[in-house]
């Protein structure tokens, strides 16, 4: 799941995505709001459970921090079944250090998501 | 105007009121003098005149009884009837009291006289006294003669049987004299103790002193007429002048002592007062100086005054300098704010603009990607050209946003540590180990100190030291670099040397300019130009300078100073 304001950055990470991994699919979110009505109404809607959640920081409305909070007040079964991972243009040190706070954040990248940073993630997390 | 509200002006009341309450006791006390005076005169006047009245009655006494005693005598009687003259001559003398004596005859003529000397024969006694006798039987007077004045006592001659003198006729009469000489006068002045004088009554009397008594007596012919006067004057033992002059002295000492008083008042307690009320109404450097010279206590506490007063103007100053000072921290302190809200402003307009220019910059690359991998098929080698310049490009434009974004937030979060420098350069050595063993570059280091720093920051510096030191070379010589230090003027002055291509003098001041490249030359230097511009920073945070000298060359030397950081 991607959840970025930033359309033709959605595009770039998709196609990434899909070219080197065999993610079936990419559900992809502008806005916090968004993927936190997905997550909820998933099982009426019978929507698959994301393994993976890549999130902006800095995004109009619900910045990626604020959807963070939300998303721990989700149920267990609504939560990522994986881990989320920051995705973001700031390499801030500020902004990485404020990430290990959040048990849910697993890890921090600075766009663009590339092969070899893909790769990086799929051994970390992804074994099975 | 006399104010009593004053210290002077009350003293000034208390000396009148003593000075009244003075004339009055010494008026008192002369008013009693004077009575005193008058008192013992008056009753040593009193006392003369009784005195002289006794003496005279008594010495006049002497003679009338003399007289009386002779006159009735039976003998004395048949002599005058025979004019006996061996008989007078025998039991008549007064030689003892040296009086005279003269007889006369029933028919008032003069028989016979007598005396211890001649004088009585020249005596001549008037007619009309002798006949008057007859009458009186008695009589006692003075005569003026020309030799003198005489006393005379006379009586009629009479038996013995009659001692009164009025049962018979007079046989005769006698006239005693006695001679008011100037042994006699003497005498008197001794029994009297007084000064004793025969005045004629034509003579006025004179003015005689205070102390002087004097009394006279009128002295009588037989007619009643004044014969003479004989004068007592007796000087009084006390002295009033004497005391008059010690009381005239006494109210003109007082007098003076109220003056001089009143005066001293004035120049050592109103003067005084006056400066100290003058000094609290309107301070003053002659009023304090007057006042330090005044007498006994306000000489301190002028001596205090001035001292207060320059505490005083020595506080205002104090305050004075106390508030330019407070308005110039204040006014640096403003501007501290002020600077460090333009510096805050410009860190975070640099990293929103660099951070907001990478997404636009990334979406250029990513779609590059994207056209490359999609549509390289279908370009032609120009196409695959142009694409390229584009993509160096892009990247070169996100090095440079990069770093901006670094330089803006070089500094921040930094903390000071004590550090061994020559770890920490040993430590940037490794990093650099790729680096060095390629272009075999000899580096060496000396009197590295230990001291507080900002760690990541000292290392990012000397690390672009040296990598500029390695990078800067003609090809093909070996780079050397030498790292030195010393501790000059309270800092420590660190120089790091190579033997690279130099600086042209011009451009040794531009260096530190942020995107300044010298080298037009890219290909052979490649660089951003910003990491000497990183390196000046880093000083600057160190609160250091940095400076280059070099010969185009020769190579170049950068000098920078890290100053003692406290903690």
């Amino acid at each position: 799941m991607l959840i970025d304001d930033d359309i033709d950055d959605n595009f770039f990470h998709e196609r990434e995505i899909k070219k080197n991994n065999p993610a079936n699919t990419v559900i992809t979110k502008t806005t916090g709001e968004e993927a936190l009505t997905y997550l909820r109404l998933r099982k009426d809607h019978h929507d698959i459970q994301p393994d993976l959640i890549f999130l902006d920081i800095n995004m109009p409305g619900m910045t990626g921090w604020e959807f963070l909070d939300e998303y721990a007040q989700l149920d267990k079964d609504n939560q990522s079944i994986a881990i989320i991972i920051m995705l973001t243009t700031s390499d801030y040190s500020d902004d990485k250090d404020k990430s290990k706070d959040y048990q849910a954040v697993s890890d921090y990248i600075i766009k663009p998501l590339t092969k070899d940073k893909l790769e990086d993630i799929c051994t970390k997390f992804l074994h099975e | 105007m006399l104010k009593f509200n004053t210290v002077y002006g009350k003293m000034k009341a208390w000396t009148i009121i003593f000075g009244i309450i003075f004339l009055v006791l010494f008026m008192t006390l002369a008013f009693y003098k004077y009575k005193l005076e008058k008192e013992i005169i008056d009753t040593s006047a009193v006392q003369i005149n009784h005195e002289v009245e006794s003496l005279l009655a008594l010495t006049s006494k002497q003679i009338t009884q003399t007289v009386y005693d002779y006159t009735y005598w039976d003998d004395f009687v048949k002599a005058l009837h025979k004019n006996d003259t061996s008989w007078y001559l025998k039991n008549i003398t007064f030689s003892t009291f040296h009086f005279h004596y003269v007889l006369y005859n029933t028919r008032f003529e003069k028989v016979h006289s007598g005396s211890h000397n001649e004088f009585a024969l020249e005596v001549m006694i008037p007619q009309i006294a002798v006949v008057r006798l007859k009458q009186t039987r008695f009589s006692h007077f003075f005569l003026a003669t020309a030799s003198g004045l005489l006393e005379v006592s006379a009586a009629s001659v009479h038996p013995s049987n009659d001692p009164e003198h009025n049962k018979t006729e007079p046989s005769g009469y006698i006239f005693v004299m006695r001679k008011w000489d100037k042994e006699f006068l003497n005498n008197l002045a001794t029994i009297s103790g007084s000064t004793v004088d025969l005045i004629a009554p034509s003579d006025s009397a004179i003015n005689l002193a205070d102390n002087i008594l004097l009394t006279g007596v009128n002295l009588k012919g037989d007619d009643g007429n004044i014969v003479s006067r004989i004068e007592f004057t007796r000087i009084l033992s006390l002295n009033f002048k004497v005391m008059q002059n010690i009381m005239i002295v006494l109210l003109v000492f007082v007098f003076a002592a109220l003056l001089a008083s009143n005066y001293i008042a004035r120049r050592v307690i109103n003067n005084p007062l006056n400066l100290v009320t003058q000094i609290l109404k309107n301070p003053g450097i002659r009023s304090i100086d007057l006042l330090k010279k005044s007498p006994a206590e306000f000489g301190r506490i002028g001596l205090l005054f001035e001292e207060f007063f320059l505490q005083k103007a020595e506080k205002e100053r104090n305050a004075i300098a106390l508030l330019a000072e407070r308005k110039i921290k204040e006014a640096t302190q403003k501007r501290q704010i002020e600077l460090e809200i333009k510096n805050k402003e410009l860190e975070q307009f640099a990293y929103i603009a660099s951070h907001d220019l990478q997404e636009p910059l990334r979406t250029v690359s990513n779609y590059m990607q994207v056209f490359e991998e999609d549509y390289l098929p279908l370009l032609d080698d120009r196409a695959i050209k142009y694409l390229h310049s584009v993509n160096a490009a892009t990247q070169r434009m996100s090095i440079l946003i990069k770093s901006i974004l670094a330089f803006s937030r070089l500094g921040k979060n930094a903390r000071l540590s004590l550090v061994d420098c020559n770890v920490l350069i040993n430590k940037v050595i490794s990093n650099l180990d790729t680096l060095i063993t390629t272009s075999n570059t000899f580096i060496e280091i000396a009197g590295m100190p230990i001291l507080n720093v900002y760690e990541d920051e000292l290392q990012e510096l000397f690390s672009h030291l040296i990598m500029n030191a390695i990078k800067f070379q003609p090809k093909g010589k070996q780079p050397r670099i030498y790292i030195h230090s010393k501790f000059t003027d309270n800092k420590w002055e660190f120089s790091v040397s190579d033997n690279g291509i130099g600086i042209a003098p011009a451009y040794l001041d531009q260096v530190f300019n942020i995107f300044k490249r010298l080298n037009a030359n890219e290909e052979k230097y490649e660089g951003m130009g910003i990491g000497l511009a990183n390196c000046k920073k880093i000083v600057q945070l160190h609160q250091g300078r940095i400076w280059c000298e070099s010969l185009s060359g020769q190579g170049s030397t950068f000098y920078f100073t890290i100053p003692n950081l406290t903690i």
